[in-house]
């Protein structure tokens, strides 16, 4: 089964987003990742027929569905908040779709009982919708999309109405699950470790446009655009006049601070790069620099420190630098902190892992 | 305002409120007991007003309803040019004087089309008719309103899955939108019945106050009170106040 969306554009009130391209082949689990109003919940409804397109093309499996109403379209779907029908319970509204599709009454347990035993919820067959946990209305309902065998599933935040104890083991269960009813899948979120691990393909919606498809690895270490990055959560960006000292060795000054770092692809004029937090190391006098590190060593002082429960958050300003606050954002594990006894005001020794610097030609 | 005295304000004027109305209630009691009728009220008069206003409320409520339910869902779920001017004329039932909208309506029925109705419908000036049209109109604008709130508390959420699943819009209304809406369909029945239980204005002007052939429980006590029949006119409003009270708890439950 494939999904096949060409020159897509919408438009409703102040959002609009137009030139849409997308493939998703064969069993894809394809996560679009994007901030809160970039339009991905849109573009699901626009997939699903519910919200009107203005232009373009959407095929499913080489046929075009722009034109159909959303009860032909065959596509399964999932909202944030689950929508359990309150009035059916949890078996009722599993065949709710078969029913209205008139599938034999044989046929109709048989795929409401291999759906409670795929999700493991066979116990909840009778009970109201009303006394189900986050996880467990989510199982319902996807179970319940599933049922008629959609040609492709969208899931919209679907973990969203769920507590982050259960939200983890419910990634898991439900790879498992997709990994055997074979189908297409588009899930929207904008939690990065949701997408990190659940995705095949991930597609970046910034302001109303794909700005990125990629494996998980390649995106999240390569982003394509400063907007990807930015949304990325990465900081350190630089910008300024490229020079090039050697073949494939360029450097920048951005503020006081000298960048050298390498690319295949020649480079010229303004340009800018980003640093993720994790690739600036701190380096420990008592040992010796390792090259990726050696072109690009600041000293400078802490400015300030944000404790998470499993990391650090760093801000240093480097010596010689003409900004007014900090230059650098670390990211590193708690016991980093105490390895290096770091504390506000601290004067450290930082460097850049040249190979994970990314460029953007301006 | 010290919470103290802002606490004291709000119950005070709660139970203000509520000790006026339990004094009204307890002067028509006592009108009852203590005053004399002056006409002779036989049991057939007041059964007939109860029998009418009932019959006559029901039937104009169910229309009503049946009304609403289209209107009302349009209204909560599509989006179309004029819809504001479309919402708010369809709100002048409801801040009309009942009066005015009566004499709309016979002022209508004088009019050409309005001649080929009655001689269609039979019997609306001066008849029962008359009373079902004018509590109508009267309730139509509140059941409207009603309706339209019930619909717009379901979550679109539930249509749009419903159709993924294969529903129809029809299929949808009638499988999802119905039964998730019909505790609020139900209590904007209840409503519109009990207001049209207690019209007069629109009823007096339409189908007049006839003993014995007009007569509602409002008009009724119109009469009653026309002729200086106060315990006439007590028997009439404490049959209302205990059809209006129990409808209204009734509502109230089932809205819980």
């Amino acid at each position: 089964m494939s999904l096949e969306i060409k020159n897509l554009s919408y438009a409703v009130d102040q959002f609009q987003f137009s030139e849409i391209n997308l493939t998703i082949t064969d069993e894809t689990y394809f996560i679009l990742l994007g901030p809160t109003g970039s339009g991905k919940s849109s573009l699901l409804k626009c997939i699903l027929g519910i919200n009107q397109i203005k232009t373009g093309e959407i095929f499913i499996d080489g046929k075009s569905i722009a034109n159909l109403t959303v009860e032909k379209r065959n596509i399964g779907y999932l909202p944030q908040n689950c929508a359990l029908f309150p009035h059916l319970d949890v078996q009722e509204n599993i065949n709710f779709g078969m029913r209205i599709r008139n599938y034999p009454e044989t046929k109709i347990k048989e795929r409401t009982g291999q759906l409670l035993s795929l999700f493991n919820i066979e116990h909840l067959a009778n009970r109201s919708t009303r006394n189900l946990s986050g996880g467990e209305k989510q199982k319902v309902s996807l179970a319940r999309a599933l049922a008629t065998r959609p040609a492709l599933l969208l899931l919209d935040e679907p973990f969203s109405a769920v507590d982050e104890g259960t939200k983890k083991r419910l990634w898991f269960d439900l790879k498992k699950v997709f990994k055997t009813v074979k189908v297409p899948v588009i899930h929207v979120t904008h939690n990065f470790e949701e997408a990190y691990s659940m995705a095949e393909q991930i597609g970046i919606m910034v302001d109303g446009s794909l700005r990125q498809i990629a494996d998980a690895q390649t995106l999240f270490e390569r982003p394509a655009t400063k907007k990807v990055a930015w949304f990325l959560n990465y900081r350190n960006f630089f910008s300024g006049e490229v020079k090039e000292e050697n073949a494939g060795i360029y450097t920048i000054n951005s503020h006081g601070i000298n960048i050298v770092f390498t690319s295949k692809t020649e480079l010229s004029g303004k340009i800018s790069l980003c640093i993720r937090p994790q690739d600036i190391k701190i380096i420990n006098p008592a040992y010796p620099v390792k090259a990726e590190l050696a072109d690009n060593v600041y000293e400078g002082i802490i400015r300030d420190m944000i404790l998470y429960p499993e990391s650090a958050i760093v801000f240093v300003k480097v010596d010689g630098s003409s900004s007014d606050d900090y230059d650098f954002e670390l990211k590193f594990p708690l016991y980093i902190l105490s390895r290096h006894n770091l504390h506000e005001q601290k004067r450290i020794k930082i460097a850049l892992w040249q190979p994970n610097i990314i460029v953007f030609k301006d | 305002m010290s919470n103290k005295i802002f606490n004291f304000t709000l119950k005070f004027m709660t139970w203000l409120l509520v000790a006026i109305l339990v004094l009204f209630l307890c002067a028509i009691i006592k009108e009852f007991f203590v005053s004399q009728s002056v006409r002779q009220l036989n049991f057939n008069e007041i059964w007939f007003a109860i029998k009418l206003s009932l019959l006559t409320a029901t039937v104009s409520s169910v229309a009503a309803i049946i009304f609403a339910i289209p209107i009302g869902y349009y209204l909560s779920r599509y989006h179309f040019r004029f819809q504001a001017l479309v919402d708010t004329f369809l709100d002048l039932p409801l801040v009309l004087s009942p009066i005015a909208l009566g004499a709309m309506v016979l002022i209508f029925l004088n009019t050409d089309i309005g001649h080929m109705i009655e001689n269609l419908a039979g019997g609306i000036v001066f008849g029962v008719k008359g009373i079902i049209v004018a509590q109508f109109f009267v309730i139509i604008g509140l059941g409207i309103r009603q309706v339209k709130l019930a619909f717009e508390a379901i979550d679109p959420e539930f249509e749009n899955i419903a159709r993924t699943l294969g529903c129809t819009r029809f299929k949808t209304f009638q499988k999802v939108t119905l039964p998730l809406a019909n505790k609020g369909i139900i209590s904007a029945f209840l409503l519109v019945w009990a207001r049209a239980v207690g019209e007069f204005g629109a009823t007096i002007t339409i189908a007049g106050a006839t003993t014995m052939k007009t007569e509602t429980i409002p008009t009724a006590i119109f009469l009653s009170f026309e002729s200086a029949d106060i315990h006439g006119a007590a028997i009439f409003i404490l049959i209302l106040v205990a059809v209006s009270l129990s409808l209204l708890y009734g509502t109230r439950k089932l809205a819980a």
